[in-house]
């Protein structure tokens, strides 16, 4: 499901869960810099808890022009930014605790507590320079890989192609 | 609704339009949504 303008497709796909049971249900790119990844760790595992743990968590920094021009985050170090994003939040998507001292976050002995759920794949959109202008792809940061890995991957290549 | 075609397995925009297409795409046999 995707995630721009609209509607918050974490926030969907935990309704969409509970009246499911056994689909996969994935994001495409929930954008990182208006969320901290102690947030989005803690909204993905409560989409966890809601849907029996199939969410496929998909991420990535968005664009320059919506995340700097439009939101004014700074944008001058994105993979910075997604490299030291990576560091909290898969710890703490792991219910470790998360320390981490950097120049975009700092945090200390952060964990969360979320019974029953489990960490979420995460599939991190990235770029591809070697490739040039306009391949990207997703990779996955952790979790194996299922279905909605598969869609992802498929759908953006099509994008690609359009 | 547009259920399995890419690049969005929905283009609701609704969030229980978004919720039936889940259902639907879970009754029709889909293993991603």
């Amino acid at each position: 499901m995707a995630n721009i303008f609209g509607l918050d497709a974490l926030t969907t796909l935990a309704l969409a869960g509970a009246r499911t049971t056994r689909i996969e249900l994935g994001t495409f790119v929930v954008p990182t810099f208006p969320r901290h990844p102690f947030a989005m760790a803690q909204q993905a595992l409560t989409v966890q808890g809601a849907c029996g743990n199939r969410l496929a968590l998909g991420i990535g920094l968005s664009h320059l022009v919506t995340m700097q021009d439009r939101l004014g985050f700074d944008w001058d170090h994105p993979i910075r930014h997604m490299r030291e994003y990576l560091s909290v939040l898969n710890p703490l998507l792991a219910q470790e605790p998360a320390t981490f001292e950097g120049q975009e976050f700092r945090v200390s002995g952060a964990q969360l507590g979320v019974p029953g759920s489990a960490a979420p794949p995460v599939l991190v959109r990235v770029y591809s320079r070697a490739r040039g202008p306009g391949h990207h792809g997703y990779r996955a940061a952790g979790g194996p890989p299922g279905p909605a890995h598969r869609r992802v991957i498929t759908g953006l290549r099509h994008h690609q192609r359009r | 609704m547009r259920l399995g075609l890419f690049p969005l397995p929905t283009d609701a925009t609704r969030v229980q339009d978004v919720i039936a297409d889940a259902e639907q795409a879970e009754q029709l046999g889909l293993d991603s949504f």
